[in-house]
């Protein structure tokens, strides 16, 4: 008896549940409408291409269907991981990373810090659109204008250095200066658009909280260490570990424009090796297996991240 | 409110414009302006009746400065269409997106191929081996003598056209007749030379006494030593094109030769190899080769051509008028670039490596419903006197005439009213197609007849082009092997080999270099081409 009550009393009880959400999806129906077209995207170019990894264990061949292809297993990792540079390789793109985010990710939040003493006027305003500007200026462009600065025979770099009394440097063939030079142009690039998010995150600090602190005697730099970053830390740590979510993927286009073979053994990474190797012939398989290798450790890497963020500091992704 | 509405009601307006031009097509009506339709009754090349089959051929468009496409229905086409009756459909598209779209419809295998496609560069191979490309030797064989007596009189050509098995499954364009019309060489500062007093270098001892007087004696003659004696550009790639002088070939075979008794070596690891980079890097420590050689690009390049400062760089012959016209542009009178012959070696060579014979595969995809009448259609429009004669020379009477049974340029193509250049007049026309056909040397000299010394160049360097080594189709296995050997061989190459040049590694530690490259295979590297190669020589001798 007490049973079926039970069976009952349980079909009841799913049935109240689906009605809520019926009615939940319902209600939000102009919401949900709104995000459609955004998760279909996503649904049909994101998940359902996620099938196509499995190339990456095939020896695919070009106009067969992605369910054929002989299996090979492990047989392109196996080739990658072999490589006699494969400990360069990801030494160079750990490390280049790893310096980018170590310098360029401070810059945009000193930045925004120093931004946010002036006063609201021209001159401020004028700094805020200039320092957005060079993120819109191609990569190719920007190492065009790399090469020419530091050109040794008539760059401007090195016209100083001969003023100097120095001989002048081939800065292009010497691989201590390429991780300066690469990091340099990529945080003057982009620290100004990187400075947009955490401008946005101040507007949200409550005024009165600045007047309370000149009440208790708090100078400019008190201020900021106590009110300001407090108040953006969220944003910072999110991004930071946003960040860290892409250490292993350096992209290939600034740094084929900027290496050449004799730099090849600071500069070469990851997605330039493969890229090498794909020119040769179309190697879908093997570039897939390098693909997810990197995707494999940059998706370890943010758990790790997020898991320790959440215990430090109770601000995590997820 | 009635503003409110208003105002809505434009910009929506206004955005259903926006999308309208977006998506607008041009409709181009056929142009058919001085088409002479030749009252020729003898047309024996009517494959089909007139329109009854309709073959869609996919290729690149062409890059027309005037704006022209083949969907326009070209006069030349025209002319196709009417001799041989089959209708032609274009699946055209820009050249720098059409590789990207052709493989993707290639990779998505089957459905609505063209029937005829020009294959993106280096895979038609792979898609042969998945079949969604027909082997066409069996067609060639049947149903296109023209095709058939080429390859019987030319056995190099149809071994380097053939697959390991035999078979074949391109057809490519025959490009020797401008690998001789046009080779590519070094290009020289002839007027540095008078002014220097200096003949015409004929070794590579000529070439560094030459150099040095290019960077110390200010032959552009403005008192500083600006001059870039030797500008190569884009790498190591150009300079490795001196070793010719020593009987290495790396410009165009990438380092494979064959040696005195038939065998295949790598010249990577070859001894002469070392005396070859020693030479290299004496030029480059005196600054007579850019010391920039590794990240200007070619822009840059004719950039310093028109400050009148380069002395020499690598170039195409016909790049000989271009560099002196960039001269005389700005403001270099005299400027005068030329091209000469290869230097010689210390060990007697003399020779020039030209490109490789073809360029471009079209291939019939298995998709195509009349695959008898596709090869009918190219084995006239590539290798048949009559379409071979369309191709290069495009529509008597208007771009060409036949001046006692030679074909000449009109002056509508050698001295074009609109300042177009003799190539774009006859493109327009349908000519010179970015389509598989023969290029004949013969309408090569016809076109350059009005730069003589042009001409006289290059047959000054014709005697000492020699064909490089081939490039042989594999068989799946072997490219696997071949390209995952190759990726770490070609690093440490390139990296060791400028390392040499600019002198960041001493030549004491040229044979550790040897050492390590036949550890990394090389071995087995030269095991692959010497069975590919010993199979072009059999279809080579199967004639």
């Amino acid at each position: 008896m007490s049973s079926n009550l039970k069976l009952i009393s349980n079909k009841v009880n799913t049935f109240c549940a689906f009605r809520k959400l019926f009615r939940a999806l319902k209600r939000d129906r102009a919401l949900l409408l709104i995000i459609s077209p955004v998760l279909v995207y996503y649904i049909i170019f994101h998940y359902v291409p996620m099938y196509g990894i499995t190339i990456a264990f095939k020896s695919f061949t070009i106009g067969g269907r992605l369910f054929e292809g002989t299996w090979v297993g492990f047989k392109y990792f196996n080739e990658f991981l072999s490589s006699i540079y494969i400990k360069r390789l990801l030494r160079n793109t750990f490390l280049l990373s790893l310096y980018s985010i170590l310098w360029g990710f401070p810059i945009p939040i000193l930045f925004v810090l120093a931004l946010n003493e002036i006063k609201q006027g021209l001159f401020k305003r004028f700094v805020q659109t200039v320092s957005y500007l060079p993120h819109f200026i191609s990569v190719v462009i920007v190492v065009g204008m790399l090469i020419r600065f530091v050109s040794p025979g008539d760059g401007v770099i090195n016209m100083v250095i001969k003023l100097l009394g120095q001989k002048e440097i081939n800065f292009m063939n010497e691989p201590k200066y390429f991780r300066t030079m690469y990091i340099a142009t990529g945080i003057w690039q982009s620290f100004g658009w990187n400075s947009i998010v955490y401008i946005a995150a101040l507007t949200g600090i409550d005024p009165s909280l600045y007047e309370a602190a000149i009440i208790d005697g708090a100078n400019r730099l008190k201020k900021i260490i106590y009110i300001t970053i407090p108040s953006i830390l969220p944003t910072i740590i999110i991004l930071l570990i946003l960040s860290l979510g892409g250490l292993f993927s350096v992209g290939f286009e600034k740094i084929i424009l900027m290496y050449n073979p004799v730099t090849y053994e600071v500069a070469d990474v990851i997605s330039t090796y493969t890229y090498r190797r794909g020119i040769l012939d179309a190697q879908y398989s093997f570039g897939a297996a390098v693909g997810l290798f990197n995707s494999a450790i940059n998706f370890i890497i943010l758990i790790l991240f997020n898991s320790l963020s959440k215990k430090v500091t109770n601000i995590a992704l997820w | 409110m009635y503003n409110k509405k208003l105002l809505c009601l434009i910009c929506i307006l206004i955005s259903l414009i926006l999308i309208a031009s977006g998506c607008a097509t041009t409709s181009k009506d056929d142009v058919t302006k001085g088409t002479e339709k030749k009252e020729n009754a003898e047309n024996e090349h009517l494959i089909v009746k007139e329109g009854s089959v309709t073959l869609k051929v996919a290729n690149y468009d062409l890059g027309s400065s005037t704006g022209k496409s083949y969907t326009d229905n070209l006069p030349v086409w025209q002319e196709v269409e009417k001799r041989t009756g089959v209708k032609i459909e274009w699946d055209v598209t820009p050249s720098d997106q059409y590789t990207v779209q052709i493989q993707t419809r290639l990779a998505a295998g089957s459905g609505n191929l063209p029937d005829i496609i020009m294959m993106p560069h280096g895979q038609t191979m792979t898609y042969a081996a998945s079949g969604v490309i027909i082997p066409i030797d069996k067609l060639i064989e049947e149903h296109a003598p023209n095709l058939k007596k080429y390859f019987e009189t030319n056995p190099t050509l149809k071994s380097l056209n053939s697959a390991y098995d035999g078979s074949m499954y391109k057809i490519s364009s025959d490009i020797t007749g401008s690998l001789y019309i046009n080779p590519f060489v070094w290009i020289i500062r002839k007027d540095w030379l008078d002014t220097l007093s200096l003949n015409e270098p004929l070794t590579t001892d000529d070439w560094y006494t030459m150099t040095k007087a290019f960077k110390e004696n200010d032959p552009n003659n403005n008192g500083i030593q600006d001059e870039i004696p030797i500008q190569a550009y884009s790498g190591h790639r150009f300079l490795m094109k001196f070793g010719e002088a020593w009987g290495l070939r790396f410009f165009q075979s990438s380092g494979f030769s064959v040696d005195k008794d038939g065998k295949v070596q790598y010249d990577y690891i070859d001894p002469k190899f070392k005396e070859f980079l020693g030479w290299l890097n004496k030029l480059y420590k005196e600054e007579l080769i850019d010391q920039e050689f590794t990240s200007i690009t070619g822009d840059e390049l004719w950039g310093r051509v028109a400050r009148n400062v380069v002395g020499v760089f690598p170039a195409f012959t016909t790049s000989v008028a271009a560099g002196t016209k960039m001269l005389k542009d700005n403001g270099v009178a005299d400027g005068e670039y030329m091209a000469y012959t290869p230097p010689k070696g210390p060990y007697g060579d003399q020779i020039a490596e030209h490109g490789h014979n073809f360029s471009g595969d079209y291939a019939i995809s298995k998709d195509c419903k009349h695959p008898d009448v596709a090869i009918k259609w190219l084995d006239f429009v590539v290798a048949s006197k009559e379409g071979n004669d369309l191709m290069m020379y495009g529509i008597e009477g208007e771009t060409c005439t036949k001046v006692n049974g030679e074909y000449k340029y009109t002056d509508l193509v050698l001295d074009n009213p609109n300042q177009l250049s003799a190539m774009e007049v006859l493109r327009d026309y349908g000519a010179w197609p970015y389509t598989a056909y023969i290029q004949t040397y013969e309408a090569y000299q016809a076109m350059y007849v009005k730069t003589p010394e042009l001409l006289a160049a290059s047959s000054k360097i014709k005697p000492f082009l020699v064909a490089p080594f081939p490039n042989i189709i594999g068989t799946d296995d072997e490219n696997s092997r071949f390209a995952s050997i190759m990726a770490d061989m070609q690093t440490y190459l390139d990296e060791m080999i400028v390392k040499f040049i600019i002198g960041q590694e001493s030549f004491d530690k040229f044979d550790e270099y040897v050492e390590k490259v036949k550890l990394l295979k090389v071995d087995e590297v030269l095991q692959i081409k010497r069975t590919q190669y010993e199979r072009f020589l059999k279809v080579m001798d199967s004639n």
